[in-house]
């Protein structure tokens, strides 16, 4: 089975992951790889607009501190995964250099340089790793579609900040907290459900170390979901518009209530 | 390119952390946080400084708007002293610059119901204003029915300047005759039945823009979404698709087709009254989602309403203004009422 990654930027340790896994996995080939540029300007914009001021954190702990801090040593970081896993490689280029696949850098995943790559490699799947919105024509182009992994239990939590909103709105324990497989589609987080898996909450968390528990659970999936494409093992659950609702970035005074809130359901946690 | 020049060496990426880690973080923290509760209150405070002096002037002023202003001040007050009085400030309690007998005692009205009663005077009072404006009830008596009757005949929000001009007050008024109890329901359901046609879903923040002053059409439908499935289902739908143009246009959201708005409009008073319709839906469906985008919206607009002053005097053209400053007041004052019931805290 033919894979092609989808990755935002040429450090990004989950993109790395998934494409060193997959490369292990038998039956499996990564037939390409498209590598969004970080120095372009219409991409600063989008990201800017959806993130706004946190974009500095993203890239103070992603691209400065390349994922070293503290934090991101947690258990089940990707960090620690990759030590686990044995990754060598810290760019995808290299990566792909050392296992010729081929790579293409591109400023935009949805345009015509982006999707006439995937039309000359013809996937059977596409894994998206990040990189933005995702439009029409890269689906097209993707044999079987894009998998995403969510941050967030689907239907009901859609969109951003989906980690602190079920705490901060009381339905961490009868929605649960955790990820999702799906396939993309034109919707944010609408596509149809592979799998999802549940991350328990433990004694001392808080957002961040929950977040980087998360980037354990993101890998397991993408590639639980590969084998099961490999294995023509899927079963994807459509959603309906009214199973859930988008949520968006949360203002700093609510994140601190769900922060408070949060402290307060661990403390009870033996 | 700055990764680059760091290095690729972990060890100076740990040392980085170790020397400006912390320092980093609490830079974007602040960044972050933007404008706190406390300086909104501020702001708040420094207002009504102003405002009692405007009351004091105007306080044997027996114009009809004179009255409507006097009156919508007292209910500001008076709901601003149930959601904002017990929080501190950075220059102490808000209250201190108002008359004392515009203050309540909240003691035994701590409860949301008791308190909800507050909430609906000041903007009866102040579309009061509105229409005082728009030459409607000068002699201060408003004759509803008739009115309504007579303004519903040539409205229309796709029409000629002078349809939309009587769309607007009419939704201003069938707003506040629902909140006042002055108008009967089937009234209402009969002229916004009509707006389902003349105004569709796919209508509202389209790319071409939103229609200025369709924030009161909202709320009346957010008002009477229990009267039938099709309002209920509107104004979900609309909720739904406002809440979307603020998240996701934020400071770029809320702009209207120019042909709807007219000549000596201010966009930022009915970009205030869309955040008291997110408001109405965070409250109506308990929506914390809601509260969230209005958080936002409020901390949006607190930088232009700062740069205003309450106008010393009180003359047609410097009433915007004024309005502005109001419908801001009640908008946090709203947002509090909604972070005590939504969140408890």
């Amino acid at each position: 089975m033919k894979v092609v990654i989808l990755a935002p930027i040429k450090n990004s340790l989950y993109s790395l992951l998934v494409t060193h896994l997959c490369l292990r996995e038998p039956g499996v080939a990564v037939s390409g790889i498209v590598l969004c540029q970080v120095l372009n300007l219409r991409r600063i914009k989008s990201e800017f607009r959806r993130d706004g001021i946190r974009l500095l954190r993203k890239v103070w702990r992603k691209m400065i501190l390349d994922n070293q801090s503290s934090i991101a040593q947690e258990e089940d970081s990707f960090r620690t995964i990759a030590r686990r896993v044995g990754l060598e490689f810290r760019s995808l280029p290299k990566l792909a250099r050392k296992h010729q696949i081929p790579l293409i850098r591109v400023k935009d995943l949805n345009g015509t340089d982006s999707v006439s790559f995937l039309k000359k490699h013809r996937p059977d799947l596409v894994t998206f790793t990040g990189g933005g919105m995702i439009r029409k024509q890269v689906f097209n182009a993707s044999g079987l579609g894009v998998f995403n992994v969510h941050m967030g239990i689907l239907p009901p939590y859609r969109g951003m900040d989906v980690v602190e909103w079920p705490v901060l709105e009381g339905r961490h324990k009868d929605v649960g907290l955790g990820v999702t497989l799906h396939f993309m589609d034109s919707g944010v987080d609408t596509g149809p459900i592979v799998a999802a898996q549940r991350v328990p909450l433990k004694k001392g968390d808080t957002f961040q170390r929950l977040r980087a528990r998360y980037e354990g659970a993101m890998v397991k999936l993408m590639m639980m979901g590969v084998k099961m494409a490999r294995d023509r093992d899927l079963q994807p659950k459509a959603q309906s518009k009214d199973d859930g609702q988008q949520y968006f970035v949360m203002h700093p005074r609510l994140r601190h209530v769900a922060e408070k809130r949060l402290a307060s359901i661990v403390s009870e946690i033996d | 390119m700055l990764a680059r020049a760091i290095g690729r060496d972990r060890s100076m990426r740990r040392f980085i952390e170790a020397l400006l880690g912390s320092s980093v973080e609490a830079l974007i923290g602040r960044f972050e946080q933007g404008i706190t509760i406390e300086k909104h209150i501020d702001l708040v405070n420094h207002f009504f400084y102003d405002i009692g002096k405007l009351e004091a002037r105007i306080e044997n002023n027996s114009s009809a708007m004179a009255m409507a202003l006097r009156s919508a001040i007292s209910g500001i007050a008076e709901f601003c002293s149930l959601y904002l009085l017990p929080q501190r400030t950075e220059t102490g309690t808000w209250d201190q610059h108002l008359p004392s007998s515009k203050i309540i005692d909240v003691t035994g009205l701590r409860d949301i119901e008791d308190k909800g009663r507050f909430e609906t005077s000041p903007e009866i009072q102040l579309i009061q204003l509105i229409c005082l404006g728009e030459g409607i009830g000068k002699n201060g008596e408003l004759w509803l029915d008739s009115e309504l009757k007579e303004l519903s005949k040539g409205a229309s929000w796709k029409g000629s300047d002078r349809q939309i001009a009587r769309s607007r007050v009419l939704f201003a008024l069938i707003f506040s005759g629902l909140r006042s109890g002055a108008i009967r329901v089937e009234d209402a359901t009969d002229i916004l039945s009509a707006v389902i046609e003349n105004l569709p879903v796919e209508d509202w923040f389209s790319s071409a823009g939103g229609f200025y002053g369709t924030s009161y059409v909202l709320r009346s439908f957010l008002a009477l979404r229990d009267c039938s499935r099709v309002f209920a289902d509107y104004a979900r739908d609309v909720s739904e698709r406002l809440l979307r143009n603020v998240e996701v246009r934020r400071h770029r959201a809320l702009r209207f087709r120019t042909s709807t708005v007219p000549v000596d409009a201010s966009y930022l008073l009915e970009r205030i009254r869309f955040t008291l319709s997110i408001l109405d839906a965070a409250d109506l469906y308990c929506d914390v989602r809601y509260l969230n985008a209005a958080l936002k919206a409020n901390d949006w607009h607190y930088g232009s309403v700062r740069r205003m002053k309450v106008p010393s005097k009180l003359t047609p053209e410097n009433a915007v203004d004024l309005m502005i400053i109001l419908h801001y007041i009640m908008s946090i004052a709203n947002q509090e009422r909604l972070w005590e019931k939504l969140l408890n805290e």
